[in-house]
Order: structure tokens, then sequence, then C-alpha cells
């Protein structure tokens, strides 16, 4: 009888030797189901113990490599031979999860997620993650403050989205962590040149969000987020459309030898502006404050121990703090500090650098998209002046509406209503509004705008953050 | 062999692709030969591990690959023998999978001493480590575990294999405390010296003297940060200096808790000093042996710190004055590499030699060389230019075809690789860093020579890239990073809309994190379109998979593995204005889970392919019709037997010029490693190959992964010869891939008998495979087998008695469904040539007619012994010859 030939016998040799190959490969896995490292059963994502060698994975070095003690591979090694700090260890946990993977949430598999207050190292490799030794917070491979990390604390959230409130994941928003990427040098510290960690340099021209708070720094009147505002800060750079002028104020006669005075203006590319007029060293007392020619309000010097201060700050809309309006042009103005008629300080403010003394101005006018619920013919238009310290003036117009009433939005928030009587609507608002006008007293730049009836939006569109060119 | 067709298909391997081996975290050895050599604790051809040389110039090549019950994951360096072998553990695999000891010539000839049985037996113990060649003859070693106290052993072994276990540890009390030793142990005389990672009272590990003859005793167990031994869980082995003092390094423990380096006297009573506290801004977690230099200054490696936090080289005197040569870069950088945890070998150059586990290109590690002074050189990096595991289908361009790989690569980060019609497969273009890492899904043609491609990672923000290839400068350019926002993690290949945008997908990120969306611009400008948003929302669906396709109709469609209602995926619509509708949810039976794109098929229906249902369970084909908005299933798989082997279908499918659509499926066929499909509206789903794995008629297996969750198919393309291009992740020869070719020929009936036996439909009829004297057309005709010699059963010529008398008969087999041939039965007085007289003649499978027939052959089907006669009946003295001639 012939028997088949060598090709069958060596496919049925083949098949032996793939299944035998499979009895040895521990970590082999069928294409579909959850990584179990350890054979026990529990899949590795929730496995307390990936490799089961008896230290819990809060307290293993290699969470997913070890000698197995128990359950069906005890005695043998298991995983592999990287430490949970290694850059090549790109799966801590062996749950199938990359570190880097948006679906990871519990980095070192010990339970606590990686956002959790709980969770104090969130890579398991010994290293709390507020330790100046802890250098990759996440475990990824990614050193911190490489310009490829880009979600330091692996929650997810990129370290510039706006939604990311504590890049370094120790449960200290950024608002007030004094080191927003766990980094271990503080904010304001000299050494901190890159206070999000996100591998450029606070003073790389490609930063543009120095704390990584979301706000370009165009816009952050605190670009480190180290509590200390710009304006304050010794040796502020500005981003380019950021302007930043400061004036030593010249001792008048009346004033005392040791005393000082400066003058601070900085405008943000926004257009909100800030002025501060900070003073050391004068008798206490109330002194007034004239800008060209005109007052703008007193302040209070007080002191004790040999030493004495006073400040006052003017701020654009929208004011905080127990700033007053500034409604008035700094640059290229006069400044006088007087008290019963003695000037005690005096000085003439710089122009903002690169820019014309009035600090660019003008109307931009954006016409706003019609949705399907709109007529067919109808426009809208929203026109925002732009004064020397900022906006001044928002006004939108509606035409060819239906006769109505119609709401105003701004930033996700209504600011006001206007009525359609015939078909075309008007409502302005002003820093300093007339009768019928209301108070521009939120932030325009870049935000959102939309004219919607009731929850339907018939009009929208995006104010502009800088003035329109010279 | 297709199943009711002459038709035969040649699957040829174009290129395999080398996975090399990473993870080092052991020594280099130097062998008296001048080479280098190492071990690698993962990759490699098996993905278990391998032993790898290094010249002192760099050049790196594999010597062997472990394939698991040779061994598996060897964590310790080798040791070159008397013989000039080189002998070493691996930590796992082995006929136990309790680890093995192995020798290997330097020319790769790989022997098994020693399979260790973990708690009981002649050779007990589990995870050998690194073995000692004692002035004695004999190697000495350790098991971390194992043993009767399940705690390791100390053992001594001959050169041929021969073990005698001298200690059986017994963990954190006990006669001989510690657990988990590490070798090479430290030789003093017939004295040996070791630590222990674990073990002793404290758990952290002890230091202990072990005689030839197994008398133990302990020198002193660590305290962590404090006491009177601080120091924690030693992550490399004892060194005996010239000066009679032991020296060693603890990973754990000291002041900072980030290791010490100590020394201990071996005296009655040890003293032991505490030479360095490490600290992690000039290296912490010292990792590896040490090395005493020339200089007598001791040579070694920390794991972390240093000033980029990836780990240093260092020197330190015996006094304690300790030097940092190489603060690690990681990646990039002018010292690159990480984590090197194996210490240095001496070169004979007065230079110090190592390997470490990461950095580097792609994080590989690579192998470099440092002075005593710090000058830094690296030798070669791990990562392999050629790369390796293809990752998506190729995309034919002229005579040329194009396709991602998804690891290495100089950068690190993968390749653009061009194969043309020749077979020749070579790197286009290297990708890394900025421009993104792991391509995954084919490349998409923009015509003129242009491509546009998508990288999983990478990128600015490490969440991928587009980028541009423009084949005639084989240059790579960056199109956009991409952020989490308009999808990251994104799947080839992009689609065109009749906007001129390309359209791609992201399986993550996105306004849910649930992937998304995108399109982009060649300017490089990229939005979101659309988040999915899960099970419900606006957007059902998540973790889309690509590609989209761009329907007659002008709107797209797509598939998501995940989301709907069932969380098992939908179908999706997305019009050209950007208005999404899910047009199925997939349920929680059937047809689910699809883990590949859409594709357009000639009839303008939409096909895919879902990873589970059908019958079995195995996967379907599904085809969506636009216009109706109706699906069906049109095929499906069986698993790893059946009619369609099959299961878990994925990828890109591809649709060959003739409508005839051509898929992968990530597992299943006899090995379960993944096949080749096509499908017909007419002939239906059929199976045309299955791969092998690492040997085999068809080498490859249709899916790998990265070791991380994120796993890659292959695919394939026609081109207009009609024949298959394809690519496989995993597997072949050398483990990393392979690029193949298959023709499918549909021939005549020999040819498929050609492919059946012979494995080449194209064979030769001359051949004789089986050297039986009979060729491969005689064979055919015959009816006998071609692999197996059966000369005896060809016809044999005997007289059969007519009424005028006896003549010469031939019974010759006729099978009518061998149309394809035609046979002659002849007959010659003198065996000249042009001497011979026809007898009877089939024709093509006809039925034999002639003089010569006389019976048993009519047109019914099946095949039938036919007798053949001569027409002159024998006497004395006449010569008749008969034959049976074969005409194709």
């Amino acid at each position: 009888m012939k028997t088949y030939p060598s090709i069958l016998t060596a496919r049925w040799m083949h098949a032996l030797a793939a299944l035998a190959l499979l009895l040895w490969c521990s970590d082999l896995r069928a294409v579909g189901d959850a990584p179990d490292l350890d054979g026990d059963g529990v899949p590795n994502i929730v496995d307390p113990d990936v490799d089961n060698d008896g230290i819990p994975n809060a307290l293993d070095k290699n969470i997913d490599g070890g000698i197995a003690k128990t359950g069906p591979y005890s005695g043998q090694y298991i995983g592999d031979h990287l430490e949970n700090e290694n850059p090549a260890e790109d799966d801590i946990d062996d749950d199938g999860l990359a570190d880097d993977s948006l679906a990871e949430t519990d980095t070192d598999g010990d339970g606590k997620l990686d956002d959790s207050d709980l969770e104090d190292d969130i890579d398991g490799d010994g290293r709390k993650d507020d330790a100046s030794a802890e250098r990759d917070i996440d475990g990824d491979g990614k050193e911190d403050d490489s310009e490829m990390e880009d979600d330091i604390d692996g929650d997810g959230k990129d370290d510039d989205d706006a939604t990311e409130q504590d890049i370094d994941g120790d449960n200290k928003l950024d608002g007030t962590d004094d080191d927003i990427d766990g980094d271990g040098k503080l904010n304001g510290d000299a050494a901190e040149v890159d206070t999000d960690g996100d591998g450029k340099a606070n003073d790389d021209p490609e930063e543009h969000d120095d704390d990584g708070d979301g706000a370009e720094d165009r816009y952050d009147d605190d670009d480190d987020n180290d509590g200390t505002g710009d304006i304050d800060e010794t040796n502020h750079v500005g981003d380019d459309d950021e302007a930043v002028i400061e004036l030593d104020l010249t001792r008048g006669p009346a004033a005392p030898n040791n005393s000082q005075a400066i003058a601070k203006y900085q405008r943000l590319a926004t257009g909100t502006a800030k002025f501060k007029i900070e003073v050391d060293d004068l008798p206490n007392a109330i002194y007034e404050i004239f800008v060209a020619g005109t007052s703008r309000g007193t302040f209070q010097v007080s002191g004790n121990g040999g030493h004495t201060s006073g400040d006052k700050i003017y701020k654009t809309a929208p004011l905080t703090g127990g700033a007053v309006l500034l409604d008035f042009a700094v640059a290229e103005q006069t400044i006088v500090i007087r008290r019963n008629g003695d000037d005690y300080f005096t000085g003439t403010m710089p122009a903002a650098p690169g820019t014309t003394g009035t600090g660019g101005s003008g109307t931009y006018t954006v016409n706003l998209t019609s949705t399907n619920d709109a007529p067919a013919n109808a426009e809208a238009h929203a026109a925002l002046q732009f004064a020397a310290n900022g906006p001044d003036q928002l006004q939108i117009e509606a035409e060819y509406l239906t006769p109505g009433t119609y709401n105003v939005i701004v930033g996700d928030v209504l600011r006001g209503t206007f009525t359609v009587t015939v078909s075309t609507g008007v409502l302005i608002f002003k820093t300093s509004p007339a009768s019928g006008e209301l108070p521009l007293t939120f932030l325009t730049a870049s935000q959102s705008i939309s004219i919607a009836q009731g929850s339907t939006t018939l009009f929208s569109g995006v104010l502009p953050a800088t003035p329109p060119a010279p | 062999m297709l199943p009711g067709l002459h038709a035969a298909v040649n699957y040829e391997v174009l290129a395999s692709f080398e996975k090399p081996g990473t993870q080092v975290v052991a020594p280099l050895v130097r062998h008296s030969g001048g080479d280098f050599f190492g071990v690698a604790s993962s990759g490699g051809a098996g993905g278990k591990g391998s032993i790898f040389k290094i010249t002192s110039a760099g050049t790196l090549s594999t010597l062997f690959s472990f394939s698991g019950l040779d061994g598996q994951a060897p964590a310790a360096g080798l040791v070159e023998g008397a013989d000039g072998s080189l002998y070493g553990t691996t930590s796992s695999g082995g006929a136990g999978n309790f680890g093995v000891v192995f020798k290997i010539t330097t020319a790769g000839v790989f022997t098994k001493l020693v399979d260790f049985t973990g708690t009981a037996g002649v050779a007990r113990g589990s995870v050998p480590h690194g073995l000692m060649l004692h002035t004695d003859g004999h190697f000495y070693g350790v098991t971390q575990g194992g043993g009767t106290g399940a705690s390791g052993t100390v053992f001594q072994m001959t050169p041929t294999g021969v073990l005698t276990t001298l200690a059986d540890l017994t963990g954190s009390t006990g006669a001989k405390p510690g657990s988990e030793p590490l070798g090479p142990l430290a030789a003093s005389g017939s004295l040996l010296y070791g630590v222990t990672k674990f073990g002793g009272t404290a758990g952290l590990g002890v230091i202990f003297e072990i005689s030839t003859a197994g008398v133990w005793r302990t020198l002193g167990e660590f305290t962590g940060t404090a006491g009177i031994k601080p120091g924690a869980n030693p992550a490399g082995t004892m060194l005996m200096h010239s000066d009679g003092v032991l020296y060693g390094t603890t990973e754990f423990g000291g002041t900072n808790d980030f290791g010490t380096l100590f020394k201990i006297t071996t005296a009655a009573t040890p003293v032991y000093t505490v030479l360095r506290h490490f600290a992690d801004p000039t290296g912490s977690q010292p990792a590896g042996p040490l090395l005493v230099g020339g200089d007598g200054q001791l040579y070694g490696t920390t794991s972390s710190g240093g000033s980029a936090g990836w780990g240093t080289s260092y020197k330190m005197t015996t006094t304690g004055t300790h030097t940092v040569l190489t603060n690690f870069t990681g990646e990039t950088g002018v010292t690159p590499g990480a984590s090197p945890r194996g210490g240095f070998a001496a070169g004979v150059d007065g230079l110090f030699y190592s390997v470490t586990s990461a950095g580097a290109a792609g994080n590989y590690g690579a192998a470099f060389k440092v002075a005593s002074t710090g000058i830094f050189t690296t030798l070669t990096a791990l990562s392999l230019p050629m790369g390796w595991m293809p990752s998506g289908a190729p995309v034919v361009s002229g005579s040329t075809l194009y396709f991602p790989m998804a690891a290495g690569g100089t950068g690190g980060g993968g390749n653009v690789m061009s194969v043309d019609t020749a077979g020749t497969v070579s790197v286009a273009s290297a990708l890394g860093g900025t421009l993104g890492t792991v391509p995954d899904g084919a490349l998409k043609s923009a015509g003129g020579g242009v491509f546009y491609g998508l990288t999983a990672k990478g990128g600015a923000s490490s969440r991928g890239t587009s980028y541009r290839f423009t084949a005639s400068t084989g240059v790579t350019s960056l199109l956009v990073a991409h952020t989490t926002t308009a999808g990251s993690l994104a799947e080839g290949p992009l689609v065109l809309g009749a906007d001129g945008l390309y359209y791609g997908l992201g399986r993550e990120g996105g306004a849910s994190s649930r992937g998304a969306i995108f399109k982009a611009t060649t300017a490089g400008v990229r939005t979101r379109v659309t988040s999915f948003t899960g099970t419900a929302g606006l957007a059902p669906g998540g973790k889309p998979r690509g590609p989209l396709v761009l329907a007659g109709d002008g709107h797209f469609y797509g598939l998501t593995e995940e989301g709907g209602t069932s969380n098992t995926g939908v179908l999706f619509k997305l019009t050209a204005a950007g208005a999404y509708s899910v047009m199925v949810h997939f349920g929680t039976t059937g047809a689910r889970s699809p883990q590949g794109g859409l594709v357009l098929g000639s009839d303008g229906a939409l096909y895919g392919t879902t990873s589970l249902g059908g019958t079995a369970n195995a996967g379907t084909l599904i085809r969506f019709v636009p216009t109706t908005a109706t699906w069906s299933i049109v095929g499906e798989f069986t698993g790893t037997a059946g009619a369609i082997p099959g299961r878990l279908p994925g990828g890109e499918l591809h649709v060959a010029a003739d409508g005839t659509i051509y898929g992968l499926t990530q597992a299943g066929g006899a090995d379960d490693l993944g096949t080749l499909f096509r499908y017909t509206t007419a002939g239906g789903l059929e199976n045309l190959v299955a791969f092998t794995g690492a040997a085999g008629v068809s080498p490859g297996s249709a899916t790998a992964n990265d070791g991380a969750g994120l796993a890659f198919t292959g695919g394939v393309a026609t081109t207009v010869e009609g024949d298959i291009y394809g690519v496989l992740p995993g597997s072949g020869q050398t483990g990393g891939g392979v690029a193949f070719r298959v023709t499918i020929t549909t021939g005549t009936a020999i040819n498929a008998w050609k492919q059946n036996y012979l494995g080449d439909p194209n064979a030769l009829d001359e051949d004789d495979f089986d050297h039986d004297g009979l060729p491969n057309l005689l064979e055919y005709a015959l009816g006998t087998l071609p692999a197996f010699p059966d000369a005896s059963s060809s016809p044999q010529g005997f007289l059969f008695t007519y009424p005028d008398g006896d003549h010469l008969t031939l019974d010759v087999l006729r099978d009518p469904a061998r149309n394809d041939i035609t046979l002659i039965v002849e007959v010659s007085a003198t065996l000249m040539p042009n001497n011979w007289t026809t007898l009877a003649t089939s024709t093509l499978g006809a039925p034999f007619t002639g003089p010569g027939y006389w019976d048993g052959d009519s047109a019914t089907p099946g095949a039938r012994y036919v007798t053949i006669s001569d027409t002159v009946p024998i006497a004395p003295g006449l010569r008749r010859f008969v034959r049976l001639r074969v005409v194709h």
C-alpha cells in the first residue's frame, strides 16, 4: 500500500511543533484574550500582583517580570526583565494598554488611578511624582522635560490642554502648584527655565504658554503661574505682541532721598492691559496720580519699621483684584505723583515697544456665519473697537431678522439681548457705556460669539484677539 | 490547494525581516578571539531572546535565537569555556520552563546542557543566572529559584553538563539564608562569594561564602537605608579585588535609597564598609557587576540617575572617589542610551564595553565603549536599519510597491520600504523622532510618486503624525504632528475626499477619547471632523479602524471596533458635509467587532470584515449597499480548519482590477497564524494560503504586536499582471515578518497535481524528484506518486493469448480527468527511433482508439485500466517491444 508523500507528514509535525511552542510561551495569548501573565485567572488589568512574585504591584520594582511563587508557573520566571522605570518598558503592568495610551488610567497597576489623590507614584518606580529624582512621572520613557513629552502625568490630557489642570499629576492644581511640571524646580526659581515641562524653555520663541495652563502667554498676565504677575516680574519677557514698558520715575525735591517710584505697563495680545504705580519709602500719606495732567485717583502709602510702600493698579476689563478701570492712554504720557501741590515723582512713559504711541487701535469687523435656521438673506456683524488699552466697544448688528428678541452670547455666556421690531437689531457694549448701552466687562479676545433665539443659534463666529494692522 | 479548482497557489518569500534581540540586561563578554558576545532577553527570531556578537568595530550580528524548548530570556552574561565555546543560561524555557544551561560555539552551534527541574531532582533549581569558570575546571553557578527551599541554589557543573547542587538556599532564615542569588560568583581559591537579591532577615539580600565543597557561611545581611550594612536588593555580583577584599553594589538602600557600593572583608568577622551612597544626580541604582580596570579602579554602571536621568557609567577608587564617565542621554544626544544594567567588559584596547538596555534609536539600546577618561563612542544601535514588522499593505506605483515597516530602522521609528517586481526589498526612507514613529496602515498615493502616510506614535506631541514621502527623492517630510484633539493613534491609509483633503482615523483621542475622524490639507492643516462618543451620544462608535472609504454616493463610510449600542462597533456614514450617522450597530452576537476598514467593491457595494461572528464565530466578510443602507454576511471563516480556514479577519482589504477582493485573517489556518483569502461574487470566499510561522511552505504570521497593546496586520496588493504582493508583520525565518508574492496559476490538471504533490505547479515534466526512474510526466500519467519511489507500479508488459496466438499486451491506466496529456501505446521490432508504430492513442483524456485497443475503455468518468495489445502475435525469432509514450 502506498503511503502519502512527506508533505502531509511535515504539516502534522509542524502543527505539533507549534503546539509545543504554545505551551512554552507563558506570555503568548490568543488574539483578543485579556492578558494574564501569571495564569491565575485574574487578568493583569485587575491583578494586584501581575507576576505573582509575592510583591504587590504597588511595591514591585518590576511589576510584569519576576519569579512566580504560586500558580501554574510557580518557580518559573515569567514576564520581562525590565524594571518599571526602564524607558523600554512601555507597558509597566502588562495589561495590554501602553503606558502612553489614553486608555491607560492606572499605569503601574496598583489599583490607584493615575489621577487619584491617593496615587503619588504613577509609574511605580519608587520615586514619588513630586520628587526631584523623578524625571519621568508617567514612566512612558519620555523625560518630563523632553519636548516629546506632551502628557507628563500620562492622564491622557495634553499638558497644553486647557482642561489639564494638574500637569504633573501631583494632585495640586497647577494654579496653586509651586512646581507645575514636577521637576523639583519651583516655578519662580531662576533654575526653572521650562515651567510647564514641555521641553520648550520659557524664553523659547516657540513657547507660547510658559505655564501650560492653556492660556497663551500673550493672553496670560502670569506667564509662569508663580503667583507673581508678569508686570511684577523682573526681566519678564513677553510674547511678540505683549507690550511691557517700565519707567523709574524721577524723584522730586519733596521726596526723601531713599524713596523710589516705578510705573509699569503691560498690554497682552488680547488687548487687555494693566498699569501699575508702585512707591517705596515715601512718608505715610495719601498721594494722587496724574496721567497726562488728569487725576487718575489716589492711593495710600503706609508702613512701619523704616519702610513704607504703596501701589495702585489699573486694568482693562475684566476687572479683578481691586484694580481700577484702565480707560486712558498710558504710553508716552506724563506721570506725576503729587500731594499737597508737591510733585514727589514725575516721568514720561515711553512708547510700547514695536507699537505706535497709541498702542494699536481701530475697529475689527467680523461677519458672523448664519446657520440654516437664520432667514435666507439675514446678516449679522460684530465690530470690536480697539483703543490704546484694548477693546473699548463691541457692537453687534443684525439685519433682515424677523421681529423678536435675540440673545447675544460671548464665550458661552449670555451677555445681553436686543430686540428686532422691523428687521434690524443692534446691541452695543462699551467700557464707558452710555444710556442704552451695556458695560464691556468681559473678555472678548478670541471668544466665540453667537446670536440665538431661545435654543436656536442663528449666527456664530469668533471675535478677534488683536487690533487690525495699522 | 484550492478545492475543486484546477488552480495552483505558489507562495514565495521575497524577504524575511530580522527581529533583533533587545532588552539586554547582562554584560558582554570578550571572547579570546577578539569579538564580544552578549545576550538579549527578548526579541530575536522567536521572540524569546537571542545571542549576538559585536565586533570591536561595532558590527552586530545574531548568532542564535532561542525558541523556548532550547531556552528563553537569557538574563546573565556568557562565559568562555576552556574549549573556546561560550557557556550561558536562560532564565526560563527548556523542558520544564525552569531555564537551561547551554553552550554555543562562536560559529553558532548550540547545545543544551542542563534542563533545570524546579524544587526537586538532580538538576533542581530554576531561573539560572551567571556562570563562572573556576580554575578547577568546573563551572559554578546559581539558580534564583527552585531548590528544596524554593529560594534558589548554588551548583557545580562539569563542562559536559553534569550538575551537582552545592546549596539549597533557605530564604529569610535558616542555614543558608537568602533568595534569588546572582551570578557569576567571585572566587578566591576554593571559596566562592555571592549575593542574593532578597532573603535574609530583612528580606533585602545577603552576602555569602560557599566553598566548592558546599560549606556555607553568611557574611552579612543588608539592612536597607540605615543599620550596620546599608544597602538592599543587589543587582550586581561580587568582585574579588586583588587587594583581597570583596566589592559589590546594591541597587537600593543606602542613605538615599538609591543604592550603595560597598566592600566587605572575608575575615572571620567580616568588616563591611559603604564606599558610596549613590545619589540620583550623579547616578543611582547601580546594576551589573563591577570590573577592575587596569588602573585598579572599579568600573560600573547605574541604571538610573545622572544629569539626564537615564543612567550613568562610572569609575571609583577603592577608597570611594567616584567619577561619572557617562551621563546617558536617552534616545538621542551625544551619549545615546539608557538604563545600562550589565556593567562592563574589558577590551584589549583598555576601553570598557557594554550595552544599554534602552535608549538610542527606537529605545532598543546600544552598544558602546568608554575610556577611563570618559571619552564615549557608540558602537552600534540595536535598531536594525532594515527594520521589522511590516504594518500595512503594499501600494503599487509603477513597477515598485511601497509599504510601511513599524519598528527599527536607522531612526528607530520604522521605515517606508520598497519592493520591485523582481522581488528586491529595500529601505526607501527612515522614520523617527519628529517625523513620527510606528507607521501604521498603507500609504496613500497622491500621484506623481508622492505618498501620504500615518504614524501611530512619535512626532512633536508623541501622538503620531501625517507624513509625505516622495519616491523620486526618497525623502520623507512631516505633514503635520498629531495631537489627541483631532485624533491620535492613527491607522492608515488616508482617503482622498472630493474636497481635495485627506481623511483619516485616529483610534484614540477626540473630545471623548474614543477616537476621531480628521481631515488634513496637503499644507499640513489638520482638523477634527467628528469625535466618536462610545455607546451613545452624537457619534456612537469608538476605536475606528482604517481605512475610511469614499463610496459612489460621495459620502464616507467606515467601521469602528467598539462603541455603538452593544459596544461591538458600528458601520457609520460621514456625509461630504460632515454629518455623521450610524448605518449599522453590531450586536452582541453575530457579525461584530470589526478590526479593519471598508473597501469599495467593483459592484459599488462596500466590503469589510468583522473579527467575530459567523457559525464558527471566527469572523465574517460583510457587504454593505449604500444606496439601500442594507448589509449582509457574504462569507464566514471557519477557524483553524474547515471549509474556509481563518479567524479574526482584519486589516485592509484590497480590490484587484478584476474585482476580486483579497484580505488577511489574523489567525486561523492550520497553524493558527493567519490566512490569505479572496472573495468573488461568483466563487464566494476562498482560502488561498495558510501561514506557517517561522518555516514551512508559507512562512510568516498575519499579525504581530509591539508588546504594549498595539497590534499590526499585514496586507496585500495586486499588480496588473495579477500577482499578489503582500507583507506579514510576524514570524518568517528571522522573526520580523516577511514580504511575499503569491502567484495563482489557473492551469491544467497536471499543474494542480504538481502543486499538490511537489509544491510547485511548474515543476518540470522531466524531473524525477524521488529518483525512481519515472519522471513527473509519467508519474502523472500512471497515477503514481512523484515524491515516493514506486517504479514497480509502472505498467508491466505481458503476453495475452488471443485466438491467433500470444500478443504482447499492456494494461494502461487512463484517467479521463487528466485531460491535458496524450497517451500513446506503440510497438517496435527494433527499438530504433522512428521505428515505432502506434497501437492505440488516448488524446487529451479521450478513450483509447487504434488497432491495438482491445478492452476496458469507455467515455464514462473515472480512471480505469485499458488493455492495449500488439496487433502482431509473438513468433519464434520475432522481437516485439511495446512502450507507452506520454505527450504533454
